[in-house]
């Protein structure tokens, strides 16, 4: 068994969504109080000792020193505080520092988290925010948005394994069934495959039920050492394998289409680090930006054969109850993607689901969870494995 | 960097003269659609520019239907990956195509839209695009 990198003691989230009227510091601090109500042992002005905070870009409130804004926002001024950017997997990012700084010997206590505030401009404006994360010269500037890098993944899919628009739309409406049993969830309901095969399209073959959502929320983990972690909590969830990997920022500069290479290395680095195998995956949450993100996440984590991701989600092996419920929390689709927050709050959900205290969404007997977060079109991919310390 | 190596700035440049130039790693042969001076596959700083006929095949396609800002007015448009003869592949729009046509392997060739006046601001690069070989009107 391999030995823990770090140990989780307290996670938060703030309710995804439309927040009106509420700001990025402002979604943090709900976060972030969840996280201190959980974890009654420790005195947040005196134990954290450092805050690294996820966010992707600061077009969207014409913010940016946001290390400083959240460390003001949560009275924790007196210790250091910086903002983690790598586009939908800011936060990972961010607790991947967090595990360094506390492995490290550093820090005792670190606080990570994650937050974006994205519903208050216009739909365009937000789209125009989110495509900074492709390519300028080669992407951005010849027209292309984030469903079309994405929808171009599932032609190529689809052109080369026989994968079907029906497929894809089976996990739109596996992630909105789990998403309507959790009360945090941005869109808590349930769709038909006909709702979702009939909805407007975006960019052929991915149509709006395809898509994730623009939302507002904040998430966050508190961490420590391992042999700290009994201070603060009776169920620390350790992690047991963190792994970073890029690609190509251009997507057509990568030699394959159908499967995103940062990915699978980072999930070959992760499971060596955790001494496991794919199949020793209890739960997962993984990055479905789209729904050919969530069936290529099948294959690059090796829950199934290249090419076969699409049999996986019909045999129903990913849904609540099945051999690797994926996304019990409803993911990126149903839950929402605030797109900084999103790698942190994975981290919260396999941390509720390895408690036991993910209520009616709840994957029975999880022991061993895996997070998968990717930035862009896949030139950044974060992997985490978590178990049960207990 | 050194004189006459890959550069973004350079290869727009080469476009506004209706040339398009790809990129190959002297070292693993790799090819590449996107200016670099380091390749990412081998790491080789031996990197060189390479013309292209500017003839290639579909790789893969979407139909993009809510499009980015500048773009609004030419909905639903085709955009594609395009590999071209020398190797490498870029992703562009394609034109004069019914979208029933498109498949794997489509052949294409380059074409270049009209310089657009836009008050000397960065950037001021030339747009091509890609259009079937043998269905030009």
């Amino acid at each position: 068994m391999a030995e823990p990198l770090a140990t989780i003691v307290s996670t938060g989230m703030s309710r995804f969504g439309k927040r009106e009227g509420l700001y990025a510091r402002e979604l943090f601090r709900e976060a972030a109080e969840e996280a201190f109500e959980a974890c009654p042992n420790l005195d947040p002005r005196k134990d954290i000792k450092a805050l690294f905070i996820g966010q992707m870009s600061d077009l969207f409130e014409h913010q940016s020193h946001v290390g400083a804004m959240i460390s003001d926002w949560l009275g924790l001024n007196g210790v250091p505080a910086l903002r983690t950017e790598a586009a939908c997997a800011s936060s990972g990012a961010a607790l991947r520092l967090g595990i360094m700084a506390v492995k490290s010997r550093l820090y005792d206590v670190v606080l990570v988290g994650g937050v974006e505030k994205m519903t208050h401009i216009s739909t365009p404006k937000a789209v125009e925010a989110l495509a900074t994360a492709a390519d300028y010269p080669m992407e951005q500037w010849n027209g292309v948005t984030f469903p079309g890098l994405y929808a171009l993944m599932a032609t190529a899919h689809m052109s080369r394994y026989g994968t079907t628009e029906e497929q894809l739309g089976r996990i739109a409406v596996k992630n909105h069934r789990n998403g309507a049993r959790n009360p945090k969830a941005h869109l808590k309901r349930e769709v038909t495959l006909e709702e979702v095969l009939n909805s407007r399209m975006i960019a052929w073959p991915l149509k709006l039920y395809d898509c994730s959502l623009i939302s507002d929320g904040a998430s966050c983990a508190i961490l420590t050492r391992p042999e700290l972690a009994g201070k603060y909590t009776d169920t620390p969830i350790h992690i047991v394998a963190s792994a970073q990997c890029h690609d190509t920022l251009n997507l057509a500069d990568r030699e394959e289409l159908t499967t995103l290479k940062a990915a699978r290395k980072a999930a070959l680095q992760a499971y060596e680090m955790a001494d496991m195998k794919p199949r020793d995956v209890d739960v997962a949450e993984v990055h479905d930006c789209f729904t050919i993100a969530e069936l290529i996440a099948y294959e690059d984590l090796g829950f199934c054969k290249p090419g076969r991701g699409g049999e996986l989600i019909e045999e129903g092996v990913t849904e609540i109850g099945g051999d690797i419920p994926v996304n019990p929390s409803g993911g990126l689709k149903s839950k929402g993607h605030p797109v900084g927050a999103t790698g942190t709050a994975q981290i919260h959900e396999i941390v509720l689901q390895l408690r036991g205290e993910a209520g009616q969404r709840q994957v029975q007997g999880a022991e061993t969870g895996l997070t998968h977060n990717v930035g862009g079109s896949g030139a950044t991919a974060v992997i985490h494995i978590l178990r049960r310390g207990d | 960097m050194e004189e006459g190596a890959p550069s973004i700035e350079e290869f727009y440049r080469r476009c506004s003269d209706k040339a398009l130039y790809l990129t190959r790693c002297n070292e693993c042969r790799s090819m590449y659609g996107a200016p670099r001076t380091i390749c990412p596959r081998c790491g080789s700083k031996n990197l060189a520019w390479i013309p292209s006929k500017g003839l290639g095949e579909l790789v893969t396609w979407t139909i993009i239907h809510v499009a980015p800002p500048g773009f609004e007015g030419m909905t639903p448009y085709v955009m594609g990956i395009v590999e071209l003869e020398e190797g490498g592949r870029i992703l562009s729009i394609i034109e004069h195509v019914e979208p029933e046509k498109l498949r794997v392997g489509l052949k294409l060739k380059i074409n270049y839209y009209e310089p657009r006046e836009n008050g000397g601001e960065w950037p001021q690069w030339p747009r091509y695009y890609f259009e079937p070989l043998e269905e030009k009107q």
